[in-house]
């Protein structure tokens, strides 16, 4: 599924990481999930489909 | 008063354990699974959406099979000096408008960002969709650079 996921008020620091080839959204931020995303390579999500 | 060796090993074991008694608890799956139904069978690189917020800066997302950055209504996150390129179809989408009445209704902010060489369009802004973009560079799209 997903890479990482933020919610439920959640925060935290994602910094300098690979997040890639997930099936789903990388990074998934809802419901007040308030991180600081930071110098990361994001990439090769690998569903299809959009609107 | 004294204690009896088992009133003692009680006491003892007693106070080891509290302390584990909140760690087990389970984490709240069900909700998980349910929300997880709400991204409709799309991917994106990075999704935000019921009231997301978070900065993310200096990122460099692309080549996601959906939008790289996508952001539904009533969030807002704000996005600066990342590079958002090669996305399938496009760069970021900016889509729903929320209900200003709503508690914590905001808008996304898209600020100094490098946005190029998406399949379709840099950036898609629709139904109602409000974000601040200020000072991005959008080049090269290979159908838009905004719409």
């Amino acid at each position: 599924m997903g890479g990482v996921w933020v919610y439920k008020e959640a925060g935290g620091l994602f910094e300098d990481n690979d997040i890639y080839a997930n099936a789903k959204a990388a990074v998934r931020v809802y419901d007040y999930g308030n991180p600081t995303v930071t110098a990361n390579r994001i990439y090769g999500g690998r569903s299809a489909g959009a609107s | 008063m004294t204690l009896t060796q088992a009133q003692a090993q009680a006491q003892a074991q007693a106070l080891t354990l509290t302390p584990t008694l909140p760690l087990p608890l389970p984490l709240p799956l069900p909700l998980t699974l349910t929300l997880t139904l709400t991204s409709g069978g799309r991917s994106a690189g990075v999704l935000v959406f019921e009231f997301g917020r978070g900065t993310f800066a200096d990122n460099d997302i692309h080549d996601n099979r959906g939008w790289n950055v996508e952001v539904r209504r009533n969030s807002c996150p704000t996005f600066e000096r990342n590079k958002v390129h090669g996305g399938h179809p496009g760069g970021f989408y900016c889509h729903g408008d929320g209900d200003e009445g709503d508690e914590g209704y905001c808008l996304p902010t898209l600020d100094h960002n490098e946005v190029y060489a998406n399949a379709k369009a840099a950036m898609r802004v629709y139904d109602y969709g409000k974000p601040t973009v200020t000072a991005n560079r959008i080049y090269d799209g290979r159908r838009a650079g905004a719409y």
